[in-house]
C-alpha cells in the first residue's frame, strides 16, 4: 500500500524519537508475497543491559526512564513471525480485510502489521510502552486503520469487540493462562477468533488440556520456523455444533 | 569448563550437555556469589532460599555463549531457569511462581528439592 505525504513527517518524527533511545534497523520483511518494512531494536542485548543498569541505579535512588521490567518487546520472537506468515498464507480463504483484530502483546508490532497490511482494523496493545513506539511506526503506512495502546491484561479493558485476537508467545507463564482466557472471552466478539504461538515449549505442553477444561474449542497446528516448530492454536469459545462436526 | 568462544552448533551442544547433566542450571549476568544485574541476583536469592543446588552459568563470559542462549528457545532475555532439562522462565515467572508458593512444590516434584 502506498504511503501517504502526510505520513512522512510523522514517520520522521517517530524515527528521531525513538532513536534517542534506540539503535534500530530496518528489515525487509515479505508475508505472504507481500512486502513488509519492520523497524526492530537492533540489539535486544543492550536494551536489557540497560534495563539492568537502571534497575541497580534505582536501588541508589535514580529513578528510571520508565517502568523497569524484562524488555520481551524489544526482540522479534519467532512466533510473531510465524503468526505473520500463517495469516498472510491464509488470507485467501479467510480474508482479514475488515476485521476488527487485536495483536495482544503486541511488542514492536509485527503481527499488527501483517494483519493492517492485509487490511483489518488492527489494535496493537503492550504493556510496555517503549515497543509501542516501534508498533506505531511499523503501522505507519496504515495509520487510518491502526491504533495503538498500552494494555495490562490482567486489569485493563479495551473498548470494543474483537473478531480476531493473535498473540505471539503470549502463554509462556501457566499463572497467566486464566488472565489470558478471561480478556479474550471480554473482548472477542462472537464467533471471535483466538490465535496464539507459541514455540512448543515443555512448560506449555498443557495448554491445550487447559483450553479444553476452560470451555474453548480449538484446533492445533505447526508450522516450522528455522529449528523450531510453532505451535498455532486457534481457539473458540462458542461450542462447535454437532451438525456442523458430523458434516465434517 | 570447555572453550565457548565456538561456532553455533558447539555452543548449542555445550547448553545441552550443561542442562542434561544438571538438573538445575540458571544462566544469568554474573555467577551466583556476585550476580552483575539485579534480575539474575533475585533467581540466585531464591533459589539459594529454597535451599535449591543449582549451577549458574555465566553467560557474560562469551557473546557467542548470550546469544546461543538466547536461541535456544527462543527467549531474549537473561536470566533463564532449566530444570531437569527443560527451560522453565526467566525472571519474573520464577518470581511469581516463588510468590505464588509454586516454585518449591515444583522442584520437589522434579525431585531436585526434598521434599
Amino acid at each position: 500500500m502506498p504511503q501517504t505525504a502526510t505520513t512522512e513527517p510523522d514517520r520522521a518524527r517517530l524515527i528521531a524519537r525513538i532513536r534517542r533511545e534506540f539503535d534500530i534497523v530496518e528489515d525487509q520483511l515479505s508475508f505472504g508475497g507481500r512486502r513488509l518494512a519492520f523497524v526492530r531494536v537492533a540489539d535486544p542485548d543492550k536494551v536489557l543491559d540497560d534495563v539492568c543498569e537502571q534497575d541497580t541505579l534505582r536501588e541508589r535512588g535514580v529513578q528510571p526512564k520508565r517502568e523497569l521490567r524484562m524488555p520481551y518487546w524489544a526482540a522479534v520472537w519467532e512466533s510473531a513471525s510465524a503468526l505473520g506468515e500463517h495469516l498472510a498464507a491464509h488470507d485467501r480463504e479467510r480474508p482479514l480485510a475488515g476485521l476488527n483484530a487485536l495483536d495482544l502483546g503486541c511488542g514492536m508490532g509485527m503481527v499488527g502489521a501483517v494483519m493492517a497490511m492485509l487490511g483489518a482494523r488492527v489494535t496493537l496493545a503492550d504493556i510496555d510502552t517503549a515497543g509501542l513506539l516501534f508498533a506505531r511506526l511499523n503501522t505507519l503506512p496504515w495509520a487510518a486503520q491502526a491504533r495503538v495502546t498500552r494494555l495490562d491484561w490482567q486489569a485493563d479493558d479495551l473498548a470494543g469487540r474483537f473478531d480476531l485476537i493473535c498473540g505471539a508467545d503470549v502463554i509462556y507463564d501457566v499463572t497467566q493462562w486464566d488472565a489470558i482466557g478471561a480478556f479474550a472471552r471480554r473482548h472477542l466478539a462472537p464467533e471471535g477468533v483466538l490465535l496464539l504461538g507459541e514455540p512448543s515449549r515443555v512448560n506449555a505442553n498443557n495448554f491445550p488440556a487447559w483450553l479444553t477444561d476452560s470451555g474453548w474449542t480449538f484446533t492445533a497446528t505447526e508450522r516450522p520456523c528455522g529449528d523450531r516448530t510453532i505451535r498455532i492454536y486457534e481457539a473458540r469459545t462458542a461450542p462447535v455444533s454437532p451438525a456442523v462436526v458430523a458434516r465434517g | 569448563m570447555t572453550d565457548v568462544a565456538t561456532p553455533a552448533d558447539q555452543i548449542n551442544a555445550f547448553i545441552a550437555k550443561t542442562i542434561e547433566e544438571n538438573p538445575v542450571v540458571l544462566f544469568m549476568k554474573g555467577v551466583p556469589d556476585a550476580p552483575q544485574c539485579g534480575f539474575s541476583a533475585i533467581c540466585v536469592q531464591i533459589l539459594d532460599h529454597l535451599g535449591a543446588e543449582f549451577v549458574g552459568v555465566n553467560v557474560l563470559q562469551s557473546d557467542d555463549l548470550r546469544q546461543g542462549v538466547k536461541a535456544f528457545t527462543d527467549w531474549p532475555t537473561i536470566p533463564q531457569l532449566y530444570v531437569k532439562g527443560e527451560f522453565v522462565g526467566g525472571s519474573d515467572i520464577i518470581r511469581q511462581m516463588f510468590e505464588a508458593g509454586e516454585l518449591k512444590p515444583f522442584l520437589v516434584e522434579q525431585g531436585v528439592l526434598p521434599g
